[in-house]
Formats: C-alpha cells, structure tokens, sequence
C-alpha cells in the first residue's frame, strides 16, 4: 500500500514508521531514513533514547560529524530531481537544532535532467564533509560556512565517462579513498596540486564497483576493501569483496559470493559484519590481514559461528528481541566503537535493533533491543485497531499480515477471534493467551507481535485458505470480561 | 382452526426431523459454519417478519418472497410493495425494497434490491497512522418468476445481479475502492401439503461467481465462487390459546459451492421461528437462528457446547389494515448478535402494502 508524501517537513519525538532503510551514525548518533521521512537520536546509550523525527525528509546517502548532519534530499522519497528537473539539493543542520536546517545546491552547473551530478555518498572527516558526486568529481562542504569547493580527476579523452560515476568513499591515514564504477583513486587532499592516483587494478576482472571501505592498521598501512558486482545483470550476478593493501600494492581475495546486495561494516579489531539482503542474514568474518595470499581464487575471510561456547546466531537474536515481531526483513547494519562501548546496529523492516555493548570476543547472547513506532493505546480495551487495515492475504509482504493493536489495563488472558460480515467465525487467532498489561510492557501496549496477527486464512481440511475479499471484524476478549471490536479489509493480491 | 393434531402433523415432521438427524452426522467436526467463504452479506435474514423469526422464513413468505422462495409469490394477492431498513451491530447497515405481482392464472412476477454495508470503516497503515474514513458496500438484485404447477406445488426461479465493493488502498486523504458484479441464479419448489403445512425447497447462488479486478495494482485473485445452500422449509399452522400459532423452521444446509463443487466448510444451520396472531392488529414474533450442526453434537457434546453460539431473535407485526382501509402492514424483527457485543442488537423494520 503506497502512501503519498509531501515534502512538507515536520517535526516530532515520535519514531516515524518502522519500516526502516539507511542506518548511519558518527560515535553514539544514529540517523535512520523510514519510508516516512527521517528519525534521529543524538546518543543512543541514553535510557530511554530520546528521538526526534523529520516527517517527509527522505536523505539518502547521509553523514554527520563535527556536531552536524548532511544527506542528499529525493521528492517524494524516490526522486532524486526537482520539478523543474535538477538535481535535489542537500539537507544540511547542526545536530542539536535540526529545525535550523538549509537546504545547499550543489556547485555543479549541470544540464537539466542529469543525474551523473548528484551526491552519491558523503563522509566527515578533518572537519569537513567530503562527498563523491558521480562525474562531478569530489566536493568538500565546510560545515561552518557552507562553502564548497570542487576536485575532479583530471579528464582523460581516452578513459571513457563510466571510469568516473564516482559514487563510495572513505578515508584513512590522512587520504580519501573512492570508487567510481570501474576505477579506484586515491585523493591527497593536503598535497598542494590535490593530487589523484588511480589505484592499479589490472589483476582483478571487475564489472563494476558498488562499494569501497578502508581500514587502517596498527603499522600506518591502509587496507582497502572493495565489493565488486561480478555481472550487471541481476538476476544471476553475485559480488566478491577483494581487498587492496596498500603499501604492498597487493590485491587479494575476501570473500567470494558475498550477496548480491549487501551491508558492510567493520567490527571489533579485525571482525567484519556483512548483511545479505537478499538472504536476509548476517554475518561475522574474520579479516586477517597475515593470512592474505596472492592468489586470488582463494579467499582469506574467516566465517565466524562460535566464540568460546556461544554461538554467533544473530538470526536468534534478532528474533528474541522482546517484542520483536516474526518477519523483519534487514536492511543495514552498522557497527561503532566508542570509548565506553561497542555499539552494534541493525535497521529492518520492522524497526531499528541495536545492541550497546556488542564485543565481538565477548558476545553473550542477549537478544537486542528494539526501537518501533508505537502509538499510544488507550487501555482497558477502549481502543483497538488492526495494523495495517487492509490486508494482502496470499501475499509475503508487509501487507501479508495484520497485527492487533490494544492495551490492557491489568494482565490477563486474552481471546481474539476473527468474524465476517454476517459474524460467522472465521478463526481463533489466540485462546486465553496471557498477557501483560500495557503500563508493564516497554512499548506500552498488550500486543504480541509475534502471536497477535492474522494473515487473511481460516483452517480448513487441506491446512488454510485465504477468506474470500471483504470486511472481517476482530473480538478480543479477556477473562476478565472485557471486550472490544475493530475491523480488517482483506483484500487479496 | 383446528387444534394442534399431531397424527396429521406425524409424517412430514418425521421427514423434516429425520433429514436434521443425518445432516448431524454427516457435517463433519470442524466444520463451524462458513465464515471466511464468499457471500457473507448474502446471509443474514431479509425483511423485518423474517428477522424476527429466527430467519425462518423459506417455507409461504408473505413479502420479499424472491429472496426467500420465488416460488411462493403466488401468496401474494394481486401485488405487494415492500420497503424496509435495518442497522446491525458495528456499523452494518441495510435497506431492501421489494415489488411482487401476480399475472393470471399461472404466473407471478417479483422483483427486489437490498443494500447492505458497513458506512464506518477506520483503517490503519502499516505504521498505525489513519487512513481516510473508508465504507464497504453490496447491492443485490433479484428478478424472480413462480409457475403455478398445480393447487398445491408451484416452482420459482430467480435471476440475481450482485455488485460488492471494498477499500484496497489508500492514505490520510483518500481511499481507493475496487470493485466486482457477478450473476447468479435460484431455484424453488414449494408444496401446500394440507391446510396447515407447507413445505419448499429452495436452491441459493447457483453459478455465482465474483471476479475481482483490484484498482491499485494487486493482480486479480480470480474466480471466488460463492457456497450455494440448500433451504428446506417447513410451516406448520396451529393455535396456541384459541389464537392462531405458526410455526417455522428452515434447514439451511452448505455442501457445494455455485459450480457444484464440494465446499472444505460444510454446515449445516437450523433455524426457527414462531408467529402468534394474540390480537387482530399485533402479531408477536420470536425465533432461533443461525444453531449450526456438526458430528460434535453428538460424539463430542462438550465441545460443541463450548463453542455454540445462536442468534435469538423476537419481533412484532402491526396491521394497520382496519384503520387505513388498506392492507398496510409494518413488520419490526430484532436479533441478539451472535459474538456478544454486549446488549448491543441487529434491527430491521419494513412497510409492507398489499394492494
């Protein structure tokens, strides 16, 4: 169900939609970008974690640092050109006064309707933001003055366009590092002629270049590690993650058959977390960099599943997450060390899971914790309602399931039944199930999001079957006689 | 009229009662009624007499008669007009109107529409904000004809135009609707047994299939066939205190869908309803409804009964005849809803003119 946005701003404490995408951070901030525009807390190790939400600002591509935050603005949350047909301008704000935000135009005099101009990614690094703007080159923003400045590679008639496009960035031992679709470069920015290097990748057969991050070492050296997607076409491609060590100006070969679209970050020491979207999992390598061979055919990642007696099983900890609904698919994941703590994250389509104290050698299995929206109940059943209302049944989306939404004024066992329109019963969702009343739950309400849905089926001889289209009415009663109705359209895809 | 006599009622009660007994042991346990099955807004009782007799109204309807059995439009005089509404629990509101006549000797013509919907639907998206307020509605149309075969037997056919729409979409400003019409047809037999008993026969929703075409890009689901129901009815005309006393009952029985394939829920419902004619211008009306039959009724008492729900229903008839110098009747039914929704009650009046 498609919902329209405005680009009309506005603000709230409220967590915007649990729908979550782009999860990215400096030190203990996070930045989540929702289907409903932008939600952000300046130090998640808080208790409770004070957010603060930006309706209808859809920044992709967002970095902060420096006490402020910079992302590229789309229309309508997928556009990434205005109406008059150039490129949608920066989203600029200092962290702790949002509401003073600017919205910055690129340098760029591009042609309208050009996309090679926009902003592809941005890091913060010596106090400046830094950002790969595809054939625009690399442009540095000074956060106290707003003022740009553009480098581009030196254009080579001989290298054709698609060696730029340059889209992913990082930065290490004093140097940035970027990928454009089929070249790497290297940018001094303090050298007087700001000078780029192309790094020489000969030796690996690469399609295209979808993401770069670097790793500095204990010996001053520079690791690069960079995803490559093996084919352009979808369908059958996969990616490979090589890396490039700098000082040996060696390649080598992390990991084979990494997903076709995945997440990327470092974790504790030499620990790496990658996300498989397109599977849904993740995953805990190990990179040791004295294990690096030459030959490429053999890749030197590590997978980890065990440390010590414990399993590495974030698929179970997600899940346990309390309250965690069954279903959330991963988005992004994101891991931070600070002084005090190891701060691990994961946005999802069922909100945001995040874990302060994730040490990768001292992982003790407890199930992270959860940040979704939830609207606040009246309790004692006076209100109760169906999320979303118009159900998908058949379907394996988000749509597919309608989760019940109500709050109990005191624990107590509850029934919920499903009814058509002439109240003939469907099914029994839950019979005397126990549950807590909403003011003894973290999120304030009685639902159980994992037992308290319905996907559009009744029972029937061969297992289930979806109901046919219409309206349906929900009961939940309690033992202790309370009652309420809502109502759920089915309607099937 | 002559007393209650059970010798002349003895053989086709047997008949009635028996086919009860084996509909018990042939719906299966887990059976509980059709919910979930297409046509939902086709089931509740049509016109306020009905709904006060527990829905028991197939066997000699005196108006609405193609809803319940064309093949009883014979009782209508020369016409009836018929105009009703109804509100039910959660918002579910209704309105019928119906015209019958009769074209000597052998013919009669009906013809009838009911809306049923709910008007007052609030949804929710999946990040629990509001969408726009949102409405479910039905129309249906029955076009029906009887044949009178003989003094005692006619037959009835009905030619039904169905139209259902609902919401698929949307956001906080608008709600989108997709929609669906379909065809369908019933059948029906009645039989005057003798002066007291009648008895019919009605088959529902022969070939009516719904076929929908989403508007906001959901693919169509296909044919969703609606269950077809087999309706028997009896009446038994008695006196109760010297004061005519009738009794209703219908077995409603749901084996096979409108393409006679056999239904996964089959069920069976057992309705009943009594008139009694106290007062010449008041009729009382009381009834049973929706009391479903499986095999648990007998092999597993206990949990039948702990999931047993019915609908009891009561009602009057007001005949203004005398003071209007017309046959003008207004009919007033009530039914306690099945899923107690506290005291809350389904309601339908209707006018009926016979002219």
């Amino acid at each position: 169900m498609s919902s329209i946005h405005s680009n009309d701003y506005s603000f709230t404490k409220e967590i915007l939609s649990n729908e979550m995408f782009t999860l990215t951070g400096d030190s203990s901030d996070v930045w989540i970008i929702s289907v409903n525009g932008l939600n952000v807390t300046t130090d998640i190790t808080e208790n409770p974690v004070q957010w603060t939400g930006i309706k209808n600002l859809f920044c992709w591509n967002m970095a902060s640092g420096g006490g402020y935050a910079l992302g590229r603005t789309t229309l309508n949350g997928y556009n990434d050109f205005d109406k008059t047909g150039k490129p949608t301008p920066l989203w600029f704000a200092p962290i702790n006064n949002l509401q003073s935000y600017k919205l910055l135009n690129l340098p760029f005099n591009a042609p309208v309707g050009e996309l090679s101009y926009q902003m592809a990614e941005a890091i913060y690094y010596e106090n400046a933001f830094w950002m790969a703007c595809m054939d625009g080159g690399i442009v540095r923003l000074n956060p106290a003055d707003q003022q740009m400045e553009t480098f581009a590679p030196v254009k080579d008639p001989n290298v054709h366009i698609d060696s730029y496009d340059l889209h992913s960035l990082d930065f290490s031992q004093g140097k940035l590092w970027i990928a454009g679709k089929k070249a790497l470069w290297m940018f001094d920015s303090s050298a007087t002629d700001k000078q780029w290097t192309k790094i020489e990748d000969s030796v690996i057969s690469v399609d295209y270049y979808s993401d770069l991050r670097v790793r500095s070492t204990a010996d001053s050296n520079t690791i690069l590690f960079v995803t490559a997607i093996d084919s352009i076409n979808e369908s059958s491609s996969d990616t490979t993650i090589y890396t490039y060590d700098v000082k040996k100006n060696k390649w080598a070969t992390f990991l084979k058959n990494a997903g076709r679209y995945v997440s990327f970050s470092f974790g504790h020491k030499n620990e790496i977390y990658l996300l498989d979207n397109k599977l849904n999992r993740i995953r805990l390598f190990n990179a040791p960099h004295d294990q690096i061979t030459n030959d490429l055919t053999k890749p030197f990642g590590v997978e980890i599943t065990q440390i010590g007696q414990k399993s590495v099983d974030y698929a179970s900890r997600v899940n346990n997450a309390e309250g965690a609904p069954v279903g959330s698919i991963l988005s992004e994941i994101r891991y931070v060390e600070t002084p005090t703590d190891t701060l691990l994250q994961i946005s999802s389509s069922e909100g945001l899971f995040y874990s302060n104290n994730e040490r990768a050698d001292n992982i003790n299995g407890t199930p992270f914790t959860l940040v979704r929206r939830f609207v606040p109940i009246e309790s004692e059943l006076k209100k109760t309602y169906a999320y979303p209302g118009i159900l998908l049944a058949g379907t394996e989306g988000k749509d597919s399931y309608a989760t019940f939404a109500y709050n109990l004024a005191e624990d107590d066992d509850v029934t919920i039944d499903i009814f058509d329109y002439n109240m003939d019963h469907v099914i029994r969702i839950v019979d005397k199930a126990p549950r807590k009343a909403g003011k003894n739950t973290p999120q304030g309400r009685s639902t159980n999001l994992k037992e308290d849905r319905w996907n559009g089926t009744f029972k029937n001889r061969s297992g289930s079957k979806t109901v046919a289209p219409g309206v349906y009415y929900f009961r939940i009663k309690t033992e202790k006689g309370n009652r309420s109705f809502g109502k759920i359209i089915v309607a099937k895809s | 009229m002559e007393k209650l006599s059970l010798q002349k009622v003895k053989s086709p009660l047997y008949i009635y009662i028996s086919l009860l007994v084996i509909l018990i042991g042939v719906i299966p346990a887990e059976s509980r009624g059709l919910g979930g099955l297409g046509g939902a807004f086709l089931r509740a009782p049509v016109g306020a007499n009905a709904f006060g007799r527990g829905g028991a109204y197939t066997a000699n309807p005196q108006y609405l008669t193609m809803w319940w059995n064309p093949a009883a439009l014979f009782n209508v005089k020369k016409r009836v007009a018929s105009l009703g509404t109804g509100y039910r629990t959660l918002n579910r509101a209704e309105a019928m109107a119906g015209y019958e006549f009769r074209i000597p000797p052998r013919l009669a013509l009906g013809l009838s529409v009911l809306y049923r919907g709910d008007a007052k639907i609030e949804l929710y998206d999946n990040d629990e904000y509001p969408l726009a307020p949102a409405h479910y509605t039905t129309f249906t149309m029955k076009l029906a004809g009887a044949y009178l075969i003989s003094r005692k037997a006619t037959a009835g056919f009905n030619f039904n135009v169905l139209y259902q729409k609902i919401p698929t979409g949307g956001n906080q400003d608008s709600i989108a609707y997709s929609s669906t019409n379909t065809i369908g047809f019933d059948a029906a037999f009645q039989y005057k047994i003798n002066k007291k008993m009648t008895a019919a026969v009605v088959l529902k929703n022969i070939f009516t299939t719904f076929s929908w075409e989403f508007s906001d890009g959901l693919s169509p689901i296909g044919a969703d066939t609606l269950p077809a129901s087999v309706n028997v009815g009896f009446e038994y005309k008695g006196t109760l205190m010297g004061k005519p006393f009738i009794w209703t009952s219908d077995i409603i029985g749901y084996a096979f869908n409108g393409n006679f394939k056999g239904l996964d829920k089959k069920s069976a419902f057992f309705n009943n309803g009594f008139r009694w004619e106290k007062w010449d211008i008041l009729a009382l009306h009381v009834g049973v409804r929706d009391w479903y039959f499986n095999r648990d009724f007998i092999k597993k008492p206990k949990e039948y009964w702990s999931t047993f729900t019915v609908a009891p229903t009561m009602g009057c008839e007001i005949d203004f005849s005398k003071q209007m110098k017309k046959d003008f009747k207004v009919n007033y039914g009530m039914a306690f809803d099945k899923v107690g929704k506290g005291i809350s009650i389904d309601q339908q009046l209707d006018f009926v003119l016979n002219f």
